[in-house]
């Protein structure tokens, strides 16, 4: 018989133990609270991001296909003190998770089954709904289904959760540092062994060996490893005409001068990390590609300086156009700051196609937790891209990322950005 | 039919792609007309890939839904939410592509402009939020929205030949990662380190996409009273001891495409061991009787009338399932779909057999075959004994 680990915190955490269960019963007493006030009785959740924010990794990660014929579900009711997950997965609910609200999965995608689904999750709310329902996802014969049985009016849950998400307490700030953490130290390895001859996809294989035996709870993306031409015309074709990123990794064979902007981004406990850098093969850059990193690293530095509680979203798109010299400094379908959380991206999203309004009205809070992704192009020379994890302080900000910029130098202090 | 390499082979007799994208939006377009469906809204990445052939990238689980894929029959056109050509066939023109947005009403308006769109009547989706929910009857008043499930499901349940040879190869390559992580399979052997293990060797052979992710779970001598049986397929922070039962199951993704397997060990010094004894000749004689069963036009309720027949209760995980692009339906078994539909020849199939005993513990393996209007082709090495 095999042994429990001593630890799920995972093999880099295990003297630093995180109360799980709490962080759970916090996040519930939130939701319904945020229910109560909504005039909403129920919550029907099936989009992993959701499920990872309420009860953390109950999910097997896995292709989208399987996600849609075997999905984990949660039914949150109102006036009870735990949620009911319906899971192909009991192992993976949460310890401490009475056994009466873990239940058999629940069979979505033909209208039969969800006839039969909508039958199980009647019996559990135990009468009809008389408030508000809400829903993140449907499959279409659910959608259909619910259509003819449920009277009530049917809201977005997303919305309502996505406003409880986007200040995180310390232990969920904790779980971002974490994953950020596992994500870098198998980075580290990789650059160490970055040389030409490797194919992107043989990159992709060090990185899930490490990330696992690191602790991490899955791999969140296809680890991009791309190539980047030296101009937007050397392709790939893009709609709106600037940089085409992230792009999908084959087996292609890196070759010595290869400029490289990395993604990759994992799970810890339903939190995500992201990894941005550019990375160079076999060799040192030159002084014009050193020159795109210290524009880059003037940016990040003049967009972090502002960033403390009160400051708004359009106080740092303004910020970064000055340091850029007037040029937007991140890619057209992209963002200049990215939240992360349950979500690899989530709000605050900052400097994005919602528009200079919604930024003008996304005033920073304590508990958010930024991406910083600027990325500068010199077309013709390729540029530059890395991103910079913070968390916003009472009165500034931390960092969660610790990783080095070699063979670049963004900033003077060569650890990395200037601490506060 | 051999499994595939991955040398570049000049001679070309390898998978015509061009031709397998081409079938596929025949198929489509076929059972579109069958149901009337004028257009569909595709937002599930299996549904896209089928149709389109575009390899977008590859993220963890289902993505909120958004219409990231749009067929018009009357053009037989397909429209892709991508914002580059990057992993788009030749055949989607550039025209048909729209960037990608974080903003709903502009998504909207993009998809909007698609030829087309404006006069279909009956459209299909795969998937709805409430937001779409309000959305696109307001802008598409006069269309009426059904579930595109059916269709797609007929579509995409009878595999080309190119399908099934990249279920082949993926099959190869996923027991061929497997076997190279067996030997490590040793008391001191963290589950999740086994977990990214196969990855890391899948991703060497050139197959960095999970199907889903790898487990190595240890199986409890005797089950817990009261729960349904079987076994747990989720690798879990566990440090495996000797003589450990070990349930593995870890498949990849080819061309889209699952290859899979499932297996269970002993854990021992020297490595994986096979279990022998009472627990294989039942595991044995019900991957028979699963096989035997599968046959065009055979009921679904004859694949459960297999674990009958052999005096195996139904585990708690699906007996058999479709296979293509990730897991297909029908999905049979204990809390599955209430009404599968009969399987045909032409369906490619995974068949899990579980057994177990309080004391020796459970034993799972997975068969992936091919169902033809004469028998089943076992797509895996090892098909059970006759």
């Amino acid at each position: 018989m095999s042994v429990e680990d001593s630890s799920p915190s995972g093999p880099l955490f295990q003297a630093e133990p995180l109360d799980f269960g709490q962080m759970r019963r916090e996040k519930h007493a939130r939701i319904t609270a945020a229910m109560e006030q909504d005039g909403i009785e129920a919550l029907w959740l099936m989009g992993p991001g959701n499920i990872r924010y309420l009860i953390g990794s109950a999910v097997l990660p896995a292709d989208a296909a399987r996600s849609a014929l075997q999905p984990a579900a949660l039914l949150i009711l109102r006036d009870q003190a735990e949620p009911h997950l319906f899971t192909p997965y009991p192992s993976a609910a949460p310890d401490d998770l009475p056994g009466a609200f873990v239940h058999p999965p629940l069979f979505v995608e033909s209208e039969s089954g969800a006839e039969e689904a909508m039958r199980r999750i009647a019996e559990v709310i135990g009468g009809p709904l008389k408030e508000k329902l809400g829903i993140d996802v449907y499959s279409p014969a659910l959608f259909f289904s619910l259509k003819r049985h449920v009277a009530v009016d049917v809201v977005d849950a997303s919305s309502l959760i996505g406003v409880l998400k986007i200040c995180k307490s310390k232990t969920e700030i904790e779980c971002v540092r974490r994953a950020q953490a596992i994500n870098e130290r198998a980075m580290l390895d990789i650059y160490e062994s970055l040389r030409p001859g490797l194919r992107q996809s043989d990159l992709s294989a060090f990185f899930f060996s490490r990330i696992f035996e690191l602790g991490a709870c899955a791999n969140g993306i296809d680890p991009i490893w791309q190539v980047m031409s030296k101009s937007i015309a050397g392709g790939p074709y893009t709609t709106h005409g600037d940089v085409a990123f992230p792009t999908c990794t084959s087996d292609r064979i890196l070759r010595a001068g290869d400029l490289l902007w990395v993604d990759t981004g994992i799970d810890y406990h339903g939190y995500q990390s992201d990894f941005g850098r550019t990375w160079l093969v076999g060799g040192d850059p030159n002084p014009r590609q050193q020159s795109h990193a210290k524009r880059w690293g003037d940016i990040v530095q003049a967009v972090l300086s502002e960033i403390k509680p009160g400051a708004t979203g359009s106080q740092l798109t303004r910020t970064a156009l000055e340091a850029a010299g007037g040029v937007q400094p991140w890619v057209e379908h992209f963002y200049l700051i990215h939240g992360i959380g349950s979500e690899p991206a989530e709000q605050p999203l900052i400097g994005t196609d919602l528009g200079p309004e919604f930024d003008a009205r996304m005033v920073l809070a304590p508990g958010m937790i930024l991406v910083l992704e600027p990325s500068i192009w010199d077309d013709g020379h390729g540029g530059y891209r890395s991103e910079e994890v913070v968390a916003v302080t009472e009165d500034g900000y931390e960092r969660l990322s610790e990783f080095h910029y070699f063979p670049f130098a963004p900033f003077e202090n060569p650890e990395g950005a200037a601490q506060r | 039919m051999s499994d595939l390499g991955t040398l570049a082979l000049e001679s070309g007799e390898r998978i015509d792609f061009a031709s397998m994208r081409r079938d596929r939006l025949a198929r489509t377009l076929a059972e579109m007309e069958r149901d009337g469906l004028d257009a569909m809204l595709l937002g599930h990445e299996f549904n896209a890939r089928y149709v389109s052939g575009a390899r977008r990238l590859w993220t963890v689980g289902m993505r909120p839904f958004g219409p990231g894929c749009c067929v018009i029959r009357s053009s037989a056109s397909v429209h892709l939410l991508s914002t580059w050509d990057d992993g788009v066939p030749e055949e989607i023109p550039h025209d048909n592509l729209m960037q990608t947005s974080w903003n709903p009403k502009i998504m909207l308006e993009r998809l909007l402009e698609t030829p087309g769109i404006g006069d279909a009547r009956r459209i299909g989706i795969d998937a709805m939020t409430p937001l779409f929910a309000n959305m696109l009857p307001a802008a598409l008043p006069k269309a009426q929205w059904v579930d595109a499930g059916p269709a797609l499901r007929r579509a995409r349940a009878i595999k080309t030949k190119e399908e099934v040879a990249c279920i082949r190869t993926a099959t190869a390559l996923a027991e061929g990662a497997l076997a190279a992580v067996l030997p490590e399979i040793q008391p001191g052997a963290s589950e999740r380190a086994l977990t990214g293990r196969f990855h890391e060797e899948a991703a060497l052979q050139g197959t960095p996409i999970p199907a889903f992710e790898a487990s190595f779970a240890d199986c409890p001598l005797v089950a817990t009273p009261d729960s349904v049986r079987g076994p747990r397929l989720i690798s879990q922070h566990r440090n495996l001891l000797e003589g450990d039962l070990v349930h593995c199951h870890a498949g990849i993704l080819y061309a889209g495409y699952e290859g899979a397997t499932a297996s269970t060990v002993r854990c021992t010094e020297s490595g994986a061991n096979a279990i022998g004894g009472e627990l294989a000749s039942r595991l044995n004689d019900l991957r028979s009787a699963l096989h035997s069963s599968c046959r065009p036009g055979a009921d679904p309720s004859l694949i459960t009338a297999a674990y009958q027949h052999c005096g195996e209760p139904l585990p708690n995980i699906p007996i058999l399932h479709g296979v293509g692009l990730g897991m297909e339906m029908p999905v049979i078994g204990r809390d599955c779909d209430p009404d599968p539909q009969t399987l045909e020849a032409g369906n490619v199939v995974a068949l899990y057999a579980y057994v177990e005993k309080d004391g020796l513990g459970g034993a799972l393996a997975r068969d992936t075959v091919l169902i033809k209007s004469d028998g089943v082709d076992s797509l895996n090495a090892s098909p059970p004994p006759e």
